[in-house]
């Protein structure tokens, strides 16, 4: 067993909506511990759970049962740690879509800064570290740009920009290569990679992707709710990751 | 970061045009004040600016200004006599057409007890006040006269020697002041035809000196007396006395009261209709951005956050649009047919009520934006 602490950690995770004859289990009795600087792939046809699982794993469903943990910290039920959901997801998880869903009032360099300013950084700090971030994913030239004027691909990258802009040691992304061609989606899903070594995050990566799983950690199956992790040919040093779906 | 400056930045063109609707809006609203406001001023006009403190009018009757009023003008004389009194004015009114030119121009005619009173009261453009029992007017601008053109009234002839401004009727309708003796004459002029007619009938041919007048204005020697004054006046039994501010209330109340109401309704709907819109506008502003409130849920923005963006849109909103229809207002002003009155108190009225419709509106698109759920971004 590793004694790498577990980023995010389900334990017995259930979601059902509805309630009686009506109701429907979206994800039944998941479990899974993913650690630091461990890439994650998320696989499963569509209804299987994937975006629920995402949903409770960024704190924006709470579990019909089971545990979450996040950093060690219980997220929900009785005896919670975690009492302001969205001011932990301001500090400790970044989220990047298969839109890239900028503001599109704001240019590439403001959308950055925005994630920092409402996490109070300071204004000067939040200026250099934008432009850090930007100059490592290479858009930095298009700082100034709406997200209009920006093409698919630098648009995910200033996502990703944002989505790292507080250094959350978690990052969530739900399909973000989806409306990319192979090339450019092989490309964000290195700099995931690249993100989860830097930022010694644990990245948990929805996907349909299957050109890039080998560029994954680990690869985790939903189907019909259930989640189960499929074995890598190569495993990964931190591979015991403790999976009791 | 201000996202509402961003915002408006980045959509200004839509901005102006949606500050442009709520600022007509707002013009419609405050256009209909000030057309109360001038109805009121005008028919008020002649009741405050001649300061007479006291009123004597036809038995039984409100006065001239809210219905026919005729009395002898041999009350002068009586009135006069008693101790209190320091000035009476007899006063005509008639509501007529006048021929200008080639022109058909409605209007009152009014006459003055020249020389005690000179129309020195009546605020002046241009020229002088009377200075001469006959044969001089005082006209409204918006009659077309100029200084120095002759007027013919029913055959009587005028100069006119001063140039009024926003001297109209209750109707709107441009005043023309002339001496009390010119007035009786013009009153009592009948087509000789019509003389001759009535003295081979028998009966009592109209003359100026016979004629009655419409009213007796009263100034006393001391605020104090007006109550004894009063009590005298009314004693005699064949006159009515009305203090200035009773002869101002059967006047609005009265003859106005039904045109004031019908104002002041439109206004209310014009007022309930500015909200309607100006909400609805901030509502709509807010449910365009549902899913940037949902993409500022989801990073952790504050609430203080999403509220300043929707609170600020909506000030900058109302702000725009009064800004637009303090501006535009001045220039359509002129093109209404009836004068329109704004002091500066109505600006500051409307202020008032821009505030607190936008920030009503803000509370509106705040409380959905509370509905908005954060993973709405994933949809």
């Amino acid at each position: 067993m590793t004694t790498v602490p577990a980023v995010l950690e389900l334990q017995d995770v259930s979601k059902t909506y509805g309630s009686g004859e009506t109701a429907v289990t979206a994800v039944s009795h998941a479990s899974t511990r993913i650690h630091p600087r461990q890439m994650v792939a998320l696989l499963g046809p569509s209804g299987s759970g994937k975006s629920t699982l995402l949903l409770m794993a960024g704190l924006l469903e709470p579990p019909s049962s089971g545990r979450i943990l996040l950093q060690g910290l219980l997220a929900n039920g009785p005896g919670a740690d975690i009492h302001d959901p969205r001011s932990f997801r301001r500090q400790h998880i970044g989220f990047v879509f298969q839109k890239p869903n900028l503001i599109p009032f704001l240019t590439a360099a403001e959308n950055v800064r925005l994630a920092l300013e409402i996490n109070d950084v300071p204004r000067p700090q939040a200026e250099r570290r934008t432009t850090e971030l930007l100059r490592y994913l290479d858009v930095d030239h298009r700082r100034d740009n709406l997200p209009n004027q920006l093409s698919g691909g630098e648009q995910q990258r200033v996502a990703i920009a944002r989505a790292m802009a507080n250094q959350p040691p978690l990052l969530l992304a739900d399909e973000p290569t989806a409306a990319l061609d192979s090339r450019r989606g092989r490309q964000v899903m290195s700099l995931f990679k690249q993100v989860a070594q830097d930022l010694n995050a644990a990245v948990l990566v929805v996907t349909h992707d299957h050109r890039s799983l080998d560029l994954f950690d680990r690869i985790l199956e939903m189907d019909d709710g259930q989640l189960r992790e499929r074995e890598m040919v190569a495993p990964h040093p931190v591979s015991d990751a403790g999976l009791h779906a | 970061m201000n996202l509402a400056q961003r915002d408006i930045r980045s959509n200004l063109t839509r901005f102006l045009l949606t500050s442009l609707g709520v600022g007509l809006t707002l013009l419609a609203a405050m256009s209909m004040t000030g057309l109360y406001r001038g109805i009121v001023e005008d028919a008020l006009a002649i009741i405050v600016d001649s300061r007479a403190e006291l009123w004597i009018v036809q038995a039984d009757t409100e006065g001239p200004f809210a219905e026919a009023s005729s009395l002898d003008r041999r009350v002068l004389s009586r009135t006069l006599s008693l101790s209190g009194v320091s000035t009476a004015r007899q006063f005509t009114l008639q509501s007529r057409r006048f021929i200008i030119g080639s022109r058909v121009v409605r209007g009152s005619l009014i006459g003055l007890d020249y020389p005690a009173d000179r129309g020195e009261w009546i605020p002046l453009v241009a020229g002088r006040a009377l200075q001469s029992g006959r044969g001089e007017a005082i006209a409204e601008e918006s009659s077309g006269l100029q200084l120095g053109d002759q007027i013919d009234i029913d055959g009587t002839h005028c100069e006119v020697v001063g140039l009024a401004r926003g001297y109209l009727d209750s109707s709107g309708n441009p005043i023309i002041a002339v001496s009390i003796n010119d007035s009786l004459e013009i009153a009592t002029h009948r087509p000789s035809e019509a003389v001759e007619r009535a003295r081979s009938a028998g009966r009592a041919v109209p003359s100026a000196k016979a004629a009655s007048i419409a009213a007796i204005m009263v100034n006393l020697s001391h605020p104090s007396q007006a109550e004894r004054v009063r009590e005298a006046i009314a004693h005699w039994g064949d006159v009515t006395v009305m203090t200035a501010d009773e002869q101002r209330s059967a006047f609005l109340y009265g003859r106005l009261g039904r045109l004031r109401g019908q104002i002041l309704m439109f206004t209310g709907v014009l007022l309930v209709v500015s909200a309607v819109v100006i909400a609805v506008t901030i509502y709509t502003m807010t449910l365009e951005k549902r899913r940037e409130i949902a993409l500022l849920k989801l990073i952790g923005a504050r609430n203080n956050v999403i509220f300043a963006m929707i609170l600020q849109q909506a000030l900058a909103l109302g702000a725009l649009g009064y800004l637009m229809a303090v501006m535009i207002g001045p220039v359509i002003r002129p093109l209404f047919p009836r004068r329109l009155v704004q002091p500066a108190e109505d600006y500051l009225m409307f202020a008032a009520i821009v505030l607190v419709l936008c920030a009503l509106g803000a509370l509106l698109g705040i409380w959905k934006a509370m509905q908005v759920r954060a993973q709405e971004v994933l949809a």
